[in-house]
Protein backbone atom coordinates (compact mmCIF):
# COMPACT_ATOMS: atom_id res chain seq x y z
CA UNK A 1 0.00 0.00 0.00
CA UNK A 2 1.35 3.39 -1.06
CA UNK A 3 1.64 6.42 1.22
CA UNK A 4 -0.51 8.55 -1.04
CA UNK A 5 -4.09 7.56 -1.77
CA UNK A 6 -7.63 8.87 -1.97
CA UNK A 7 -10.76 7.22 -0.69
CA UNK A 8 -14.12 8.22 -2.07
CA UNK A 9 -17.05 7.19 0.09
CA UNK A 10 -20.58 7.34 -1.29
CA UNK A 11 -23.75 6.57 0.63
CA UNK A 12 -27.10 6.42 -1.17
CA UNK A 13 -30.60 5.31 -0.26
CA UNK A 14 -31.98 5.21 3.25
CA UNK A 15 -35.43 6.43 4.22
CA UNK A 16 -34.46 10.06 3.59
CA UNK A 17 -32.74 9.40 0.26
CA UNK A 18 -30.19 12.05 1.30
CA UNK A 19 -26.79 10.90 0.10
CA UNK A 20 -23.19 11.43 1.18
CA UNK A 21 -20.31 11.71 -1.30
CA UNK A 22 -16.94 12.63 0.18
CA UNK A 23 -13.34 12.07 -0.76
CA UNK A 24 -10.57 11.67 1.77
CA UNK A 25 -7.08 12.55 0.60
CA UNK A 26 -4.16 11.04 2.51
CA UNK A 27 -2.20 14.27 1.96
CA UNK A 28 -4.67 16.09 4.17
CA UNK A 29 -4.50 13.62 7.03
CA UNK A 30 -2.18 13.50 10.01
CA UNK A 31 0.60 10.93 9.74
CA UNK A 32 -0.93 8.78 12.45
CA UNK A 33 -4.33 8.66 10.70
CA UNK A 34 -2.73 7.83 7.35
CA UNK A 35 -0.83 5.00 8.97
CA UNK A 36 -3.98 3.60 10.57
CA UNK A 37 -5.93 3.85 7.31
CA UNK A 38 -3.17 2.14 5.34
CA UNK A 39 -3.29 -0.73 7.77
CA UNK A 40 -7.07 -0.99 7.54
CA UNK A 41 -6.94 -1.04 3.75
CA UNK A 42 -4.17 -3.64 3.68
CA UNK A 43 -5.91 -5.86 6.23
CA UNK A 44 -9.15 -5.76 4.26
CA UNK A 45 -7.37 -6.87 1.04
CA UNK A 46 -9.50 -4.17 -0.54
CA UNK A 47 -8.01 -4.48 -4.02
CA UNK A 48 -8.96 -8.14 -4.25
CA UNK A 49 -12.56 -7.75 -3.02
CA UNK A 50 -15.30 -8.37 -5.58
CA UNK A 51 -16.71 -5.16 -7.06
CA UNK A 52 -20.23 -5.97 -6.01
CA UNK A 53 -21.27 -7.81 -2.92
CA UNK A 54 -24.78 -9.23 -2.98
CA UNK A 55 -26.77 -6.12 -3.80
CA UNK A 56 -30.24 -7.52 -3.16
CA UNK A 57 -32.05 -4.29 -2.40
CA UNK A 58 -33.62 -3.85 1.00
CA UNK A 59 -36.23 -1.15 1.64
CA UNK A 60 -34.66 2.01 3.06
CA UNK A 61 -31.27 0.46 3.73
CA UNK A 62 -28.17 2.45 2.89
CA UNK A 63 -26.01 1.41 -0.05
CA UNK A 64 -22.30 2.13 0.06
CA UNK A 65 -19.67 2.55 -2.63
CA UNK A 66 -15.97 2.84 -1.80
CA UNK A 67 -13.39 3.86 -4.40
CA UNK A 68 -9.72 3.75 -3.46
CA UNK A 69 -7.13 5.20 -5.79
CA UNK A 70 -3.43 5.02 -5.30
CA UNK A 71 -0.55 5.33 -7.72
CA UNK A 72 -1.46 3.18 -10.71
CA UNK A 73 -4.28 1.35 -8.98
CA UNK A 74 -7.99 1.97 -8.59
CA UNK A 75 -10.68 -0.29 -7.21
CA UNK A 76 -14.39 0.14 -6.50
CA UNK A 77 -16.49 -1.95 -4.13
CA UNK A 78 -20.27 -1.64 -3.73
CA UNK A 79 -22.47 -3.26 -1.09
CA UNK A 80 -25.61 -2.78 0.98
CA UNK A 81 -25.66 -1.94 4.67
CA UNK A 82 -27.29 -5.33 5.05
CA UNK A 83 -24.26 -7.11 3.61
CA UNK A 84 -21.06 -5.29 4.54
CA UNK A 85 -18.11 -7.56 3.66
CA UNK A 86 -16.74 -8.71 7.04
CA UNK A 87 -13.20 -7.66 6.10
CA UNK A 88 -14.42 -4.10 5.46
CA UNK A 89 -16.26 -3.59 8.77
CA UNK A 90 -13.52 -1.47 10.41
CA UNK A 91 -12.92 0.66 7.34
CA UNK A 92 -16.66 1.25 6.87
CA UNK A 93 -17.07 2.23 10.52
CA UNK A 94 -14.21 4.71 10.13
CA UNK A 95 -15.61 6.17 6.90
CA UNK A 96 -19.12 6.56 8.28
CA UNK A 97 -17.81 8.50 11.27
CA UNK A 98 -15.34 10.52 9.19
CA UNK A 99 -17.92 11.59 6.58
CA UNK A 100 -20.83 12.13 8.92
CA UNK A 101 -22.85 15.22 8.13
CA UNK A 102 -22.80 17.81 10.88
CA UNK A 103 -23.98 21.38 11.09
CA UNK B 1 -77.74 -3.32 16.94
CA UNK B 2 -79.84 -1.98 14.15
CA UNK B 3 -77.57 -1.85 11.12
CA UNK B 4 -78.84 -3.79 8.14
CA UNK B 5 -77.29 -7.09 7.26
CA UNK B 6 -77.37 -6.16 3.58
CA UNK B 7 -74.32 -3.95 4.13
CA UNK B 8 -72.26 -7.13 3.98
CA UNK B 9 -71.86 -8.14 0.37
CA UNK B 10 -70.78 -11.70 0.17
CA UNK B 11 -71.61 -14.82 -1.70
CA UNK B 12 -72.97 -16.52 1.40
CA UNK B 13 -75.98 -14.65 2.78
CA UNK B 14 -75.37 -13.17 6.23
CA UNK B 15 -78.09 -15.27 7.93
CA UNK B 16 -76.29 -18.36 6.77
CA UNK B 17 -72.96 -17.10 8.07
CA UNK B 18 -74.65 -16.36 11.36
CA UNK B 19 -75.89 -19.91 11.50
CA UNK B 20 -72.52 -21.36 10.63
CA UNK B 21 -70.78 -19.25 13.24
CA UNK B 22 -73.26 -20.46 15.85
CA UNK B 23 -73.53 -24.12 14.97
CA UNK B 24 -70.89 -25.04 12.37
CA UNK B 25 -67.72 -27.06 12.78
CA UNK B 26 -64.40 -25.26 13.40
CA UNK B 27 -63.50 -25.41 9.71
CA UNK B 28 -66.92 -24.13 8.67
CA UNK B 29 -66.64 -21.30 11.16
CA UNK B 30 -63.21 -20.36 9.83
CA UNK B 31 -64.45 -20.33 6.24
CA UNK B 32 -67.49 -18.27 7.12
CA UNK B 33 -65.38 -15.72 8.90
CA UNK B 34 -62.96 -15.59 6.00
CA UNK B 35 -65.82 -14.90 3.59
CA UNK B 36 -66.99 -12.15 5.87
CA UNK B 37 -63.53 -10.61 6.23
CA UNK B 38 -62.90 -10.74 2.51
CA UNK B 39 -66.09 -8.93 1.70
CA UNK B 40 -65.29 -6.38 4.36
CA UNK B 41 -61.88 -5.89 2.78
CA UNK B 42 -63.44 -5.57 -0.62
CA UNK B 43 -65.60 -2.70 0.48
CA UNK B 44 -63.15 -1.61 3.09
CA UNK B 45 -65.76 -1.64 5.74
CA UNK B 46 -64.91 -3.00 9.06
CA UNK B 47 -68.33 -1.61 9.82
CA UNK B 48 -69.66 -4.62 7.95
CA UNK B 49 -68.17 -6.84 10.61
CA UNK B 50 -69.26 -4.67 13.48
CA UNK B 51 -72.84 -4.55 12.25
CA UNK B 52 -73.41 -8.26 12.42
CA UNK B 53 -75.71 -8.87 15.33
CA UNK B 54 -74.10 -11.94 16.81
CA UNK B 55 -70.96 -12.37 18.83
CA UNK B 56 -67.98 -13.45 16.76
CA UNK B 57 -65.93 -16.14 18.43
CA UNK B 58 -63.32 -14.20 20.38
CA UNK B 59 -60.45 -16.36 19.24
CA UNK B 60 -61.07 -15.39 15.62
CA UNK B 61 -61.12 -11.66 16.23
CA UNK B 62 -57.95 -9.99 14.99
CA UNK B 63 -56.00 -8.34 17.76
CA UNK B 64 -52.95 -6.19 17.45
CA UNK B 65 -49.83 -7.38 19.15
CA UNK B 66 -46.95 -4.95 19.46
CA UNK B 67 -43.48 -5.70 20.75
CA UNK B 68 -40.84 -3.01 21.18
CA UNK B 69 -37.17 -3.91 21.58
CA UNK B 70 -34.23 -1.69 22.61
CA UNK B 71 -31.09 -2.21 20.51
CA UNK B 72 -28.85 -0.67 23.18
CA UNK B 73 -27.42 1.87 20.68
CA UNK B 74 -25.75 -0.95 18.76
CA UNK B 75 -26.25 -1.86 15.12
CA UNK B 76 -27.51 -5.24 16.16
CA UNK B 77 -30.73 -6.82 15.01
CA UNK B 78 -31.31 -8.20 18.49
CA UNK B 79 -32.48 -6.22 21.45
CA UNK B 80 -34.05 -6.27 24.85
CA UNK B 81 -37.86 -6.35 25.09
CA UNK B 82 -38.94 -3.06 26.66
CA UNK B 83 -42.67 -2.77 26.00
CA UNK B 84 -45.29 -5.24 24.92
CA UNK B 85 -48.95 -5.08 24.01
CA UNK B 86 -51.12 -3.69 26.77
CA UNK B 87 -48.29 -2.22 28.83
CA UNK B 88 -48.40 1.48 29.69
CA UNK B 89 -45.98 4.15 28.44
CA UNK B 90 -42.32 3.64 29.26
CA UNK B 91 -41.45 7.33 29.40
CA UNK B 92 -38.86 6.88 26.62
CA UNK B 93 -40.23 8.78 23.57
CA UNK B 94 -38.64 6.43 21.01
CA UNK B 95 -40.22 3.37 22.64
CA UNK B 96 -43.61 4.99 23.12
CA UNK B 97 -43.76 6.57 19.66
CA UNK B 98 -42.87 3.23 18.06
CA UNK B 99 -45.60 1.55 20.11
CA UNK B 100 -48.29 4.16 19.40
CA UNK B 101 -47.32 4.56 15.73
CA UNK B 102 -47.46 0.82 15.10
CA UNK B 103 -50.89 0.84 16.76
CA UNK B 104 -52.19 3.68 14.58
CA UNK B 105 -50.90 1.91 11.49
CA UNK B 106 -52.49 -1.41 12.47
CA UNK B 107 -55.76 0.49 13.08
CA UNK B 108 -55.74 2.12 9.63
CA UNK B 109 -55.19 -1.22 7.94
CA UNK B 110 -57.80 -3.03 10.00
CA UNK B 111 -60.50 -0.40 10.44
CA UNK B 112 -60.40 0.92 6.89
CA UNK B 113 -59.17 -1.99 4.76
CA UNK B 114 -60.11 -4.97 6.93
CA UNK B 115 -56.50 -6.11 6.96
CA UNK B 116 -55.21 -8.14 9.90
CA UNK B 117 -51.66 -6.82 10.33
CA UNK B 118 -48.74 -6.79 7.89
CA UNK B 119 -49.29 -10.31 6.53
CA UNK B 120 -53.09 -10.24 6.95
CA UNK B 121 -52.64 -13.20 9.28
CA UNK B 122 -52.15 -11.35 12.53
CA UNK B 123 -48.37 -11.03 12.44
CA UNK B 124 -46.88 -9.41 15.55
CA UNK B 125 -45.66 -5.88 14.99
CA UNK B 126 -42.05 -5.84 16.12
CA UNK B 127 -40.05 -2.62 16.40
CA UNK B 128 -36.41 -2.14 17.30
CA UNK B 129 -35.53 1.33 18.61
CA UNK B 130 -32.25 3.03 19.62
CA UNK B 131 -30.53 1.24 16.76
CA UNK B 132 -26.89 2.29 16.42
CA UNK B 133 -25.24 5.53 17.35
CA UNK B 134 -25.77 8.54 15.14
CA UNK B 135 -27.87 6.36 12.85
CA UNK B 136 -29.85 8.69 10.57
CA UNK B 137 -32.30 6.17 9.24
CA UNK B 138 -35.27 3.86 9.67
CA UNK B 139 -35.89 0.70 7.70
CA UNK B 140 -37.96 -2.47 7.37
CA UNK B 141 -35.67 -5.51 7.58
CA UNK B 142 -38.17 -8.00 6.20
CA UNK B 143 -39.60 -8.85 9.63
CA UNK B 144 -39.56 -5.72 11.73
CA UNK B 145 -39.20 -1.96 11.84
CA UNK B 146 -35.83 -0.54 12.87
CA UNK B 147 -35.32 3.06 14.01
CA UNK B 148 -32.19 5.11 14.61
CA UNK B 149 -31.94 8.06 16.98
CA UNK B 150 -30.69 10.48 14.34
CA UNK B 151 -28.04 12.85 15.68
CA UNK B 152 -29.14 12.79 19.29
CA UNK B 153 -25.56 11.86 20.29
CA UNK B 154 -24.13 15.11 18.87
CA UNK B 155 -24.06 18.56 20.52
CA UNK B 156 -27.36 20.29 19.76
CA UNK B 157 -25.90 22.88 17.40
CA UNK B 158 -24.46 20.15 15.13
CA UNK B 159 -27.57 18.02 14.82
CA UNK B 160 -29.45 17.57 11.55
CA UNK B 161 -31.84 14.70 12.31
CA UNK B 162 -33.98 13.93 15.30
CA UNK B 163 -35.10 10.41 16.20
CA UNK B 164 -36.85 8.53 13.39
CA UNK B 165 -39.93 7.58 15.41
CA UNK B 166 -40.87 11.24 15.74
CA UNK B 167 -43.25 11.25 12.75
CA UNK B 168 -46.08 8.70 12.68
CA UNK B 169 -45.99 8.59 8.88
CA UNK B 170 -42.44 7.19 9.03
CA UNK B 171 -43.79 4.30 11.09
CA UNK B 172 -46.65 3.82 8.64
CA UNK B 173 -44.11 3.99 5.81
CA UNK B 174 -41.94 1.21 7.25
CA UNK B 175 -44.87 -1.08 8.06
CA UNK B 176 -46.24 -0.58 4.58
CA UNK B 177 -42.96 -1.95 3.19
CA UNK B 178 -44.02 -5.08 5.07
CA UNK B 179 -47.50 -5.06 3.51
CA UNK B 180 -45.97 -4.62 0.04
CA UNK B 181 -43.62 -7.52 0.75
CA UNK B 182 -46.65 -9.78 1.33
CA UNK B 183 -48.78 -8.35 -1.50
CA UNK B 184 -47.58 -6.76 -4.77
CA UNK B 185 -43.92 -7.53 -3.92
CA UNK B 186 -42.86 -4.56 -6.01
CA UNK B 187 -39.20 -4.99 -6.92
CA UNK B 188 -37.11 -2.42 -5.14
CA UNK B 189 -35.47 -0.72 -8.10
CA UNK B 190 -36.45 1.55 -10.95
CA UNK B 191 -40.13 2.40 -11.41
CA UNK B 192 -41.48 -0.60 -9.47
CA UNK B 193 -39.17 0.46 -6.63
CA UNK B 194 -40.40 4.04 -6.81
CA UNK B 195 -43.98 2.67 -6.65
CA UNK B 196 -42.96 0.60 -3.62
CA UNK B 197 -41.67 3.79 -1.98
CA UNK B 198 -44.73 5.75 -3.04
CA UNK B 199 -47.15 3.21 -1.50
CA UNK B 200 -45.19 3.49 1.74
CA UNK B 201 -45.45 7.28 1.71
CA UNK B 202 -49.14 7.19 0.75
CA UNK B 203 -50.24 4.82 3.52
CA UNK B 204 -47.81 6.46 5.96
CA UNK B 205 -49.46 9.79 5.28
CA UNK B 206 -52.93 8.24 5.59
CA UNK B 207 -52.01 6.97 9.06
CA UNK B 208 -51.13 10.53 10.05
CA UNK B 209 -54.20 12.05 8.38
CA UNK B 210 -56.47 9.63 10.20
CA UNK B 211 -54.83 10.31 13.58
CA UNK B 212 -55.32 14.04 13.01
CA UNK B 213 -58.79 13.57 11.47
CA UNK B 214 -57.70 15.62 8.46
CA UNK B 215 -59.48 15.64 5.13
CA UNK B 216 -57.39 15.52 1.95
CA UNK B 217 -57.60 19.29 1.73
CA UNK B 218 -56.65 19.86 5.36
CA UNK B 219 -53.74 17.42 5.35
CA UNK B 220 -50.14 18.65 4.97
CA UNK B 221 -49.05 15.65 2.82
CA UNK B 222 -45.58 15.87 4.34
CA UNK B 223 -43.42 12.85 5.07
CA UNK B 224 -41.14 13.04 8.07
CA UNK B 225 -42.29 16.35 9.43
CA UNK B 226 -40.33 17.19 12.59
CA UNK B 227 -37.40 14.94 11.76
CA UNK B 228 -35.11 17.91 11.00
CA UNK B 229 -33.75 19.95 13.90
CA UNK B 230 -34.10 23.74 13.83
CA UNK B 231 -30.55 23.87 12.38
CA UNK B 232 -31.97 22.76 9.02
CA UNK B 233 -33.96 24.87 6.61
CA UNK B 234 -36.69 22.37 5.86
CA UNK B 235 -40.09 21.25 7.04
CA UNK B 236 -39.90 17.54 6.19
CA UNK B 237 -38.13 14.91 4.08
CA UNK B 238 -40.69 14.80 1.28
CA UNK B 239 -43.83 16.61 0.16
CA UNK B 240 -46.40 14.52 -1.71
CA UNK B 241 -48.40 17.61 -2.57
CA UNK B 242 -45.43 19.52 -3.90
CA UNK B 243 -42.44 17.24 -4.46
CA UNK B 244 -39.14 19.10 -4.41
CA UNK B 245 -40.16 21.67 -1.79
CA UNK B 246 -39.67 19.84 1.52
CA UNK B 247 -36.24 21.33 2.27
CA UNK B 248 -33.65 23.69 0.85
CA UNK B 249 -30.57 23.84 3.03
CA UNK B 250 -26.95 24.94 2.53
CA UNK B 251 -25.60 21.60 3.79
CA UNK B 252 -28.25 19.18 2.50
CA UNK B 253 -29.04 20.96 -0.74
CA UNK B 254 -32.53 21.20 -2.17
CA UNK B 255 -35.17 18.46 -2.00
CA UNK B 256 -34.53 16.70 -5.35
CA UNK B 257 -37.90 14.95 -5.78
CA UNK B 258 -39.65 15.36 -9.13
CA UNK B 259 -43.44 15.67 -9.31
CA UNK B 260 -43.79 15.15 -13.07
CA UNK B 261 -42.56 12.66 -15.67
CA UNK B 262 -40.78 15.51 -17.49
CA UNK B 263 -38.40 15.69 -14.50
CA UNK B 264 -38.01 11.91 -13.99
CA UNK B 265 -34.51 11.25 -12.66
CA UNK B 266 -32.44 8.63 -14.44
CA UNK B 267 -29.78 7.40 -12.06
CA UNK B 268 -28.19 4.20 -10.82
CA UNK B 269 -27.94 5.53 -7.25
CA UNK B 270 -30.55 4.62 -4.66
CA UNK B 271 -31.65 1.58 -6.70
CA UNK B 272 -32.52 3.85 -9.58
CA UNK B 273 -33.75 6.78 -7.52
CA UNK B 274 -36.57 4.98 -5.73
CA UNK B 275 -36.78 7.71 -3.06
CA UNK B 276 -36.69 10.42 -5.72
CA UNK B 277 -39.05 9.30 -8.48
CA UNK B 278 -41.64 8.18 -5.93
CA UNK B 279 -42.62 11.86 -5.91
CA UNK B 280 -44.38 11.34 -9.24
CA UNK B 281 -46.92 8.59 -8.24
CA UNK B 282 -47.27 10.13 -4.77
CA UNK B 283 -48.34 13.44 -6.26
CA UNK B 284 -50.80 11.60 -8.55
CA UNK B 285 -52.38 10.15 -5.40
CA UNK B 286 -52.53 13.55 -3.71
CA UNK B 287 -54.21 15.17 -6.72
CA UNK B 288 -56.72 12.33 -6.95
CA UNK B 289 -57.57 12.41 -3.23
CA UNK B 290 -57.88 16.19 -3.21
CA UNK B 291 -60.13 16.08 -6.27
CA UNK B 292 -62.44 13.49 -4.70
CA UNK B 293 -62.53 15.41 -1.42
CA UNK B 294 -63.29 14.16 2.08
CA UNK B 295 -60.97 11.78 3.90
CA UNK B 296 -58.26 10.47 1.58
CA UNK B 297 -58.37 6.96 3.06
CA UNK B 298 -62.06 6.48 2.25
CA UNK B 299 -61.94 6.44 -1.54
CA UNK B 300 -58.51 7.18 -3.00
CA UNK B 301 -56.90 5.08 -0.25
CA UNK B 302 -59.31 2.26 -0.97
CA UNK B 303 -58.55 2.27 -4.70
CA UNK B 304 -54.78 2.30 -4.14
CA UNK B 305 -55.07 -0.41 -1.48
CA UNK B 306 -56.90 -2.67 -3.90
CA UNK B 307 -54.14 -2.05 -6.44
CA UNK B 308 -51.45 -3.00 -3.92
CA UNK B 309 -53.28 -6.11 -2.76
CA UNK B 310 -54.06 -8.28 -5.73
CA UNK B 311 -53.58 -6.22 -8.85
CA UNK B 312 -50.05 -4.85 -9.11
CA UNK B 313 -47.17 -7.25 -9.50
CA UNK B 314 -43.43 -7.24 -8.92
CA UNK B 315 -42.41 -5.55 -12.16
CA UNK B 316 -45.25 -3.03 -12.54
CA UNK B 317 -44.13 0.36 -13.88
CA UNK B 318 -45.83 3.77 -13.55
CA UNK B 319 -47.90 3.43 -16.74
CA UNK B 320 -49.21 -0.02 -15.83
CA UNK B 321 -49.96 1.11 -12.28
CA UNK B 322 -51.89 4.12 -13.60
CA UNK B 323 -53.93 1.95 -15.99
CA UNK B 324 -54.72 -0.64 -13.32
CA UNK B 325 -55.66 1.96 -10.71
CA UNK B 326 -57.93 3.65 -13.28
CA UNK B 327 -59.69 0.34 -13.96
CA UNK B 328 -60.11 -0.36 -10.25
CA UNK B 329 -61.74 3.07 -9.78
CA UNK B 330 -64.15 2.13 -12.58
CA UNK B 331 -64.98 -1.22 -10.98
CA UNK B 332 -65.51 0.32 -7.55
CA UNK B 333 -67.29 3.53 -8.40
CA UNK B 334 -68.37 3.12 -12.02
CA UNK B 335 -66.81 4.02 -15.34
CA UNK B 336 -66.92 7.77 -15.84
CA UNK B 337 -67.60 8.33 -12.13
CA UNK B 338 -66.20 11.34 -10.32
CA UNK B 339 -63.75 9.03 -8.56
CA UNK B 340 -62.48 7.52 -11.80
CA UNK B 341 -62.12 10.96 -13.35
CA UNK B 342 -60.11 12.03 -10.31
CA UNK B 343 -57.73 9.09 -10.80
CA UNK B 344 -57.31 10.05 -14.44
CA UNK B 345 -56.67 13.66 -13.52
CA UNK B 346 -54.09 12.67 -10.90
CA UNK B 347 -52.00 10.66 -13.34
CA UNK B 348 -52.45 13.10 -16.21
CA UNK B 349 -51.16 15.99 -14.14
CA UNK B 350 -47.93 14.13 -13.47
CA UNK B 351 -47.54 13.36 -17.17
CA UNK B 352 -49.06 9.88 -17.46
CA UNK B 353 -52.07 9.42 -19.75
CA UNK B 354 -54.31 6.46 -19.02
CA UNK B 355 -54.40 3.78 -21.70
CA UNK B 356 -58.01 2.76 -21.25
CA UNK B 357 -57.98 -0.19 -23.59
CA UNK B 358 -61.00 -2.12 -22.36
CA UNK B 359 -59.96 -5.34 -24.05
CA UNK B 360 -56.78 -5.42 -22.02
CA UNK B 361 -57.76 -6.77 -18.68
CA UNK B 362 -55.56 -7.53 -15.72
ZN1 LIG C 1 -39.09 3.27 2.22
Amino acid sequence: MEDQFTIRFERTGGFTGIGIDKTIDSLQLKKQETKMLKEMISNSHFFSLPARESMKPHPDRFSYKITIETRGRKHVVEFSQASVPPRLKDLVRYLIEKTRMKK
Amino acid sequence: MTAPHQSVMCVIPPYMIENILKHGTQIQKKRALKALTMSAQFRGRRQALMNISFPLPRILQPLKHRLIYHAGFKESIRGRLVRKEGEGPSGDPAIDEAYDGAGHTWDLYYDVFGRNSVDNKGMHLVSLVHYGKGYDNAFWDGEKMVYGDGDEDLPEEERIFRRFTIAVDIIGHELTHGVTQYEARLEYHGQSGALNESFSDIFGSLVKQRVLNHTATEADWLIGQGIFTSNVNGKAIRSMKSPGTAYDDPLLGKDPQPGHMADYIKTTSDNGGVHLNSGIPSRAFYICADEIGGYAWEKAGQIWYRALCGRLSAGTDFQEAADIIFRIAGEEYGNGSKEQDAVKKGWEEVGISIRSDKKKSI
